[in-house]
């Protein structure tokens, strides 16, 4: 009886831990890739040109994620000093989870009449980043290609998010020389970084001038990227048939796989 | 000079790509030779130092199968003692007096060796090494070196790789080579707990410099493992009989409890071998481990045949000599077109690097403009010699490796 109860404990608190770790997924990966939306997505653009307006999602004792729109932009900040415009609560991560998953309400701490935003502008953004993050077969080409590019820099800022807060991946980063890893389509034009930065795994979408490049991992095609996003790519086959390319620290190049194939884990 | 093209190699790989995970999984894989169109992936003739793949190219191979063939492919010593008991059993019901013979050589050949137990892979006797080690003991957890290969079962994995859990990983700690501080913390942190300490006797990780053990290191090791009642496994699956015939613990001048022996046992003929000390047999006598070809006599005759001609031949003084040999000229070489070759590890078998590059991109296109050439050689892991390299062969290779560095400088 006791030790089926501290069984249960102990799987509680598990879950409890993972939820906040996807909660944060949502709030300081997924929603920040709003910013990169509205830069390569005309359509997504539009909703928001002239206006001028911040949201602060509030994970109670956890993370704060401001959105600041501008005028067709959006800048994402984390943890931000200011508040914003509008204010929206979350009491728990299940909470954040059930908005962000099941459609359920969060609370509106600030800002009621700008709700028509939230309403509006915010959900057809959303709506739109999902569009691109959950593909369906019937994107256009350059739908595809913004699709994949999204869809990297989401999990590559899920990465990042996961070396601050997952046990494996903070291990996996213990094991893993400094350096960055570049990767590309050169078809698509698409390029973005992630690597053992100062301790951390980091995704920055152009080194410094003084950060080297110490691995290179360069898909041939489009749907070379799409397989291994769709976890439908056999990598050591792809990398023989020349469809992907890799150069330089090879072990950074599959740890950060290996980082990235948490996410998974986390999120489906 | 002729460049090798692999259109047949390429036709391959896509049939095999369709029916078989990776195209050429494992250490084979296209993964780690960078990049890849310059490598051929699958041989149709071996012989001596030599291997052609089947576009009809000829390498004189410096991976040696990644470490197996230490007499050259083909030996006909070997080969002959194989097929001689190919002929009169393989597989049977009962075991081999081959067995007996392979077994009472070794322990004539291994100063610490008062048994051995065979089996096929190196993973098969690292795992059976471990068990031992916590059966002695009774304690369950394993300290081993960060970087370190013993074979790919779960417990020897990192923790995030696909296939393995926490779990698996659970009573493995990770220390540094060459660390006794860190082995120190590690049998305090877990006083009472820790059954073995595993590590090669020299540090040969890949992608990464291999160092010798420092002044004092494996005497400091001893001690402190004595001192814990932890016992010693080296795992000699790359390095022995290369080094010492007696085990790479007598180079270095150190005494295991127990050994693990595979790749160079029997010229890449299919076994491996756990050896030990007599205090340890009972316990291992206890272990339950075995497999469905471990008893199979014509590797056994080819292992004893092998180790024969090693001693014969004393065959790691003349591997030492021509290592030696083959680095000076490839460094010097390097140096002439302005490079610094940096060669690590024991000259048999190093590992060579470019260090004006510290990304390994220089190293890999000097590798893969060799190999496209006729000198088979990888960038992320130490290289072999065998007693089939001669001088010839050397000489050959460093005029292929001049190329190769003419080029990189042109591309610089
Ligand atoms: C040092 C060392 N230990 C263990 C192994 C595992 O041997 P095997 O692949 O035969 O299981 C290897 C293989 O490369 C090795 O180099």
């Amino acid at each position: 009886m006791g030790s089926k109860l501290a069984t249960k404990c102990s799987q509680n608190a598990k879950e409890k831990k993972n939820n906040i770790i996807k909660a944060e997924l949502y709030l300081r990966a997924i929603l920040p890739t709003l910013s990169d939306l509205v830069k390569v997505d005309t359509k997504a653009k539009s909703i928001i040109e002239n206006r001028k307006i911040s949201i602060l999602l509030n994970l109670r004792n956890v993370t704060k994620t401001l959105l600041k729109v501008d005028n067709g932009k959006i800048i994402s900040i984390t943890n931000p000093n200011e508040c914003g415009n509008i204010h929206l609560y979350f009491i728990s991560p299940e909470h954040a989870l059930g908005v962000f998953e099941q459609g359920k309400l969060p609370i509106l701490l600030r800002g009621f009449t700008k709700i028509s935003f939230l309403r509006n502008e915010f959900d057809a953004l959303s709506k739109r980043l999902e569009y691109f993050l959950k593909p369906t077969e019937n994107l256009s080409l350059d739908e595809r290609k913004i699709s994949v590019a999204l869809q990297f820099k989401s999990a590559l800022r899920m990465g990042e998010v996961l070396g601050e807060t997952d046990e494996v991946c903070q291990t996996i980063l213990k094991n893993t020389t400094p350096g960055i890893l570049k990767i590309s389509i050169d078809e698509i034009g698409f390029e973005a970084y992630f690597g053992n930065i100062n301790g951390k795994w980091k995704y920055i979408e152009c080194p410094d001038k003084g950060q080297a490049v110490s691995s290179t991992l360069s898909f041939k095609n489009l749907e070379t990227a799409e397989a291994m996003l769709t976890n439908k790519l056999d990598t050591f086959s792809a990398l023989g048939l020349g469809n992907i390319q890799i150069w330089g620290l090879v072990p950074i190049i599959d740890n950060v796989g290996l980082v990235l194939s948490r996410i998974n884990y986390f999120i489906s | 000079m002729r460049i090798y093209d692999y259109p047949e190699n390429r036709k391959w790989f896509e049939r095999a790509s369709k029916v078989i995970p990776c195209g050429v999984y494992g250490h084979f894989s296209p993964a780690p030779c960078v990049p890849p169109d310059a490598y051929p992936f699958f041989g149709i003739k071996a012989e001596g130092c030599r291997f052609w793949d089947v576009d009809g190219n000829e390498f004189i191979d410096y991976m040696c199968a990644y470490g197996p063939m230490i007499l050259g492919y083909h030996n006909p010593v070997v080969d002959e003692a194989f097929l001689r008991q190919l002929r009169e059993c393989d597989v049977n019901s009962i075991a081999s007096t081959k067995m007996v013979e392979l077994a009472e050589f070794l322990v004539d050949l291994v100063p610490i060796a008062d048994w051995a137990f065979f089996a096929k892979n190196g993973a098969d006797v690292t795992n059976y090494a471990v068990m031992i080690a916590r059966a002695a003991t009774g304690r369950k957890k394993i300290i081993a070196i960060k970087g370190g290969y013993h074979g790919t079962s779960p417990w020897m994995q990192g923790i995030g790789h696909p296939g393995v859990t926490e779990e698996d990983v659970a009573n493995v700690i990770r220390i540094p080579w060459n660390n006794l501080n860190a082995l120190e913390q590690a049998l305090e942190e877990n006083y009472g707990e820790i059954a073995g300490f595993i590590s090669s006797p020299y540090h040969h990780p890949v992608f990464t410099d291999n160092e010798y053990p420092a002044e004092g290191y494996w005497e400091g090791v001893q001690k402190l493992l004595k001192k814990h009642g932890v016992i010693l496994i080296v795992d000699d699956v790359r390095a022995g009989f290369r080094l010492h015939l007696g085990g790479s613990n007598e180079f270095f001048g150190f005494k295991p409890d127990l050994i693990c022996f595979c790749k160079a046992i029997a010229n890449g003929y299919p076994i491996s071998a756990l050896v030990g000390r007599e205090e340890l047999k009972v316990d291992a006598s206890k272990v339950f481990h075995t497999g469905s070809y471990w008893f199979s006599a014509p590797y056994m005759a080819a292992a004893l045949a092998n180790l024969q001609e090693l001693k014969r031949l004393n065959a790691p003084e003349y591997l030492y000599k021509l290592g030696l040999k083959f680095n000076e000229g490839l460094v010097k070489i390097a140096k002439e077109y302005g490079f610094n070759l940096k060669v690590t590890g024991h000259p048999s078998m190093a590992y060579y690097r470019i260090t004006d590059d510290p990304t390994l991109m220089l190293t890999q296109k000097w590798c893969a403009e060799c190999t496209k050439r006729g000198a088979y050689f990888t960038s992320h892991h130490n290289w072999f010699l065998s007693m089939a390299h001669t001088e010839k062969d050397i000489e050959k290779t460093w005029e292929i490796a001049e190329d190769a560095f003419k080029i990189l400088k042109s591309s610089v």
